[in-house]
């Protein structure tokens, strides 16, 4: 699983160091094959009870994204992945941030970003999950953790995707000017983060914690 | 116009590899004539995909544009023919010129897309994950059904909850937000519940207890799709042999050369672009 993300990060390191338009597009193929790998990888070893687990959280956060669509960029997605990776480890963390993006973005509207918010959000679960998972939760700390996180790496990787879609090379300025043209919107997706973790924190991780006592969840 | 496209009678693999090749193609290759062509062909299948309201999204895709090429030419100083000078940066009328490629073919992939949204819906790309996996092609799939589950089961834990006294209608604000997250949190513990009784109930009649199952598929490869398949990759191989010819320059000076193996690689362009809309109106003369 290391060897695919450093392959995503390499994919476009190379396309940052060669400069050519021509290879920041292979590097999104790239970028998907590797995620298509991943997932892959990840689904084979899933068991019954928590591929069921992980479709009703994915449901929940597309939910979610729907019910506060008429707020732009306040969506509950990020939180959901968040404490998916806590709960129920790094790999599920991840698998729930990539296909949220995935699905959710059937509902909204499929683009170029699709890619590049699935890496995002599968990036969240994976990291909160190394962090948090298996470890006692205080609140406050993951509410900074999911606004830092929220705020400058999916807003980075969104803002850098788009300087690398629609400008013709990419230095420092580029994507800083894409980045300042965005940090608006970041601002509103790591609040509404923020304050969403603050909300569903303590009774979701209790839910999960529950379950996975009372049916011997994700054991072995 | 009806909503009948003609990419619904293949097999969904087809439409995949047709969207993917086309926009690749516009994406790596920015020759004016290949952009024009693009953007053409994305509003005719637009047109016939989605009816009226691609011009809507034509509309809203202009600011976008408009940002896309200010920043090209704010940031990007290449370019002999220099226009005027702003703070001591030259602005170049090549950097203007490719702002203007950048942000036309911004909404040229913008509105491919309209037509992928329309074509490629979400049963079809379950059909296409499910040969990547299976499992994750279930996991796509259940959660799709779960949506608008919890969305009814929502409605009833509401109605519920106001047979209790806890009437969101009538209640204040203060009352309707607690009501509302008590009913959520109902909810998300009814959903956690339901899934582990699904996957039990999954694996009694035996999901999972052999290493390998086959899937029933709604759709099957047939030969059709595989001549299509076909002519798709061989119309990508030639486009690949040709645009070695198809020089264009943006940088420096602009610059865009006529030559024989741009003409077949346009017209090889534009066959694939056009494919869907013709036989789309075809066969609605047809009928």
């Amino acid at each position: 699983m290391l060897i695919s993300l450093i392959l995503m990060v390499l994919s476009i390191a190379i396309g940052v160091v060669t400069g050519s338009r021509y290879y920041y597009v292979v590097s999104i193929f790239l970028l998907i094959i590797s995620m298509a790998l991943l997932i892959h990888k990840t689904g084979r070893r899933l068991k019954v009870r928590e591929i069921v687990l992980i479709a009703s959280l994915i449901a929940i956060a597309v939910i979610g994204r729907t019910a506060f669509y008429w707020l732009p960029q306040f969506k509950p997605v990020t939180a959901i992945v968040i404490i998916s990776g806590i709960t129920l480890g790094a790999e599920s963390g991840m698998l729930v941030g990539m296909l949220s993006a995935f699905i959710s973005n059937f509902i909204f509207s499929q683009g170029s970003w699709t890619p590049f918010q699935m890496f995002a959000w599968g990036l969240i679960g994976l990291i909160s999950g190394y962090i948090f998972y298996n470890k006692k939760v205080n609140k406050y700390k993951l509410m900074l953790f999911g606004f830092l996180i929220t705020l400058v790496l999916y807003g980075t990787i969104l803002n850098f995707s788009s300087a690398l879609m629609y400008s013709s090379y990419i230095n420092l300025k580029v994507v800083l000017s894409y980045m300042v043209s965005g940090v608006p919107f970041d601002l509103i997706h790591a609040m509404s983060t923020a304050i969403f973790l603050y909300i569903i924190t303590n009774p979701m991780v209790q839910k999960i914690e529950r379950l996975k006592v009372k049916y011997n969840l994700m054991q072995s | 116009m009806s909503s009948y496209n003609v990419l619904d009678r293949y097999h969904p693999i087809v439409a995949t590899l047709y969207f993917i090749s086309v926009i690749c193609v516009v994406s790596l290759n920015l020759h004016p004539i290949t952009l024009m062509i693009s953007l053409i062909g994305a509003i005719t299948n637009g047109i016939v995909f989605r009816k009226h309201d691609i011009l809507k999204y034509v509309i809203a895709g202009i600011p976008f544009m408009i940002f896309v090429t200010i920043v090209n030419v704010a940031f990007n100083h290449k370019g002999d023919t220099i226009l005027f000078y702003v703070n001591y940066n030259p602005i170049t009328l090549e950097s203007v010129v490719y702002g203007v490629v950048l942000g036309t073919l911004y909404l040229t992939v913008i509105l491919w897309f309209l037509s992928v949204e329309r074509v490629l819906t979400s049963d079809k790309i379950l059909i296409v994950t499910g040969y990547l996996s299976p499992e994750v092609s279930l996991v796509i799939s259940m959660a799709m059904r779960f949506i608008p589950r919890y969305k009814a089961k929502l409605k009833e834990i509401f109605m519920a909850q106001s047979c209790l006294g806890n009437n969101v209608k009538k209640a204040n604000f203060v009352r309707k937000i607690i009501i509302s997250v008590n009913c959520i949190s109902i909810l998300i513990t009814w959903a956690l519940e339901n899934a582990i009784e699904t996957s039990d109930t999954m694996k009694c009649r035996g999901f999972g207890s052999k290493k390998r199952r086959t899937a029933y598929h709604a759709v099957r490869l047939k030969h059709i799709d595989i001549i299509a398949i076909i002519l798709i990759l061989l119309m990508d191989i030639v486009m690949f042999i040709t645009s070695r010819g198809v020089w264009y320059s943006y940088t420096t000076k602009l610059s865009v050369l006529f030559n024989s193996r741009l003409y077949i690689f346009e017209s090889v362009y534009l066959v694939m672009c056009s494919i869907p809309t013709v036989l789309t109106l075809k066969d609605l003369k047809k009928w």
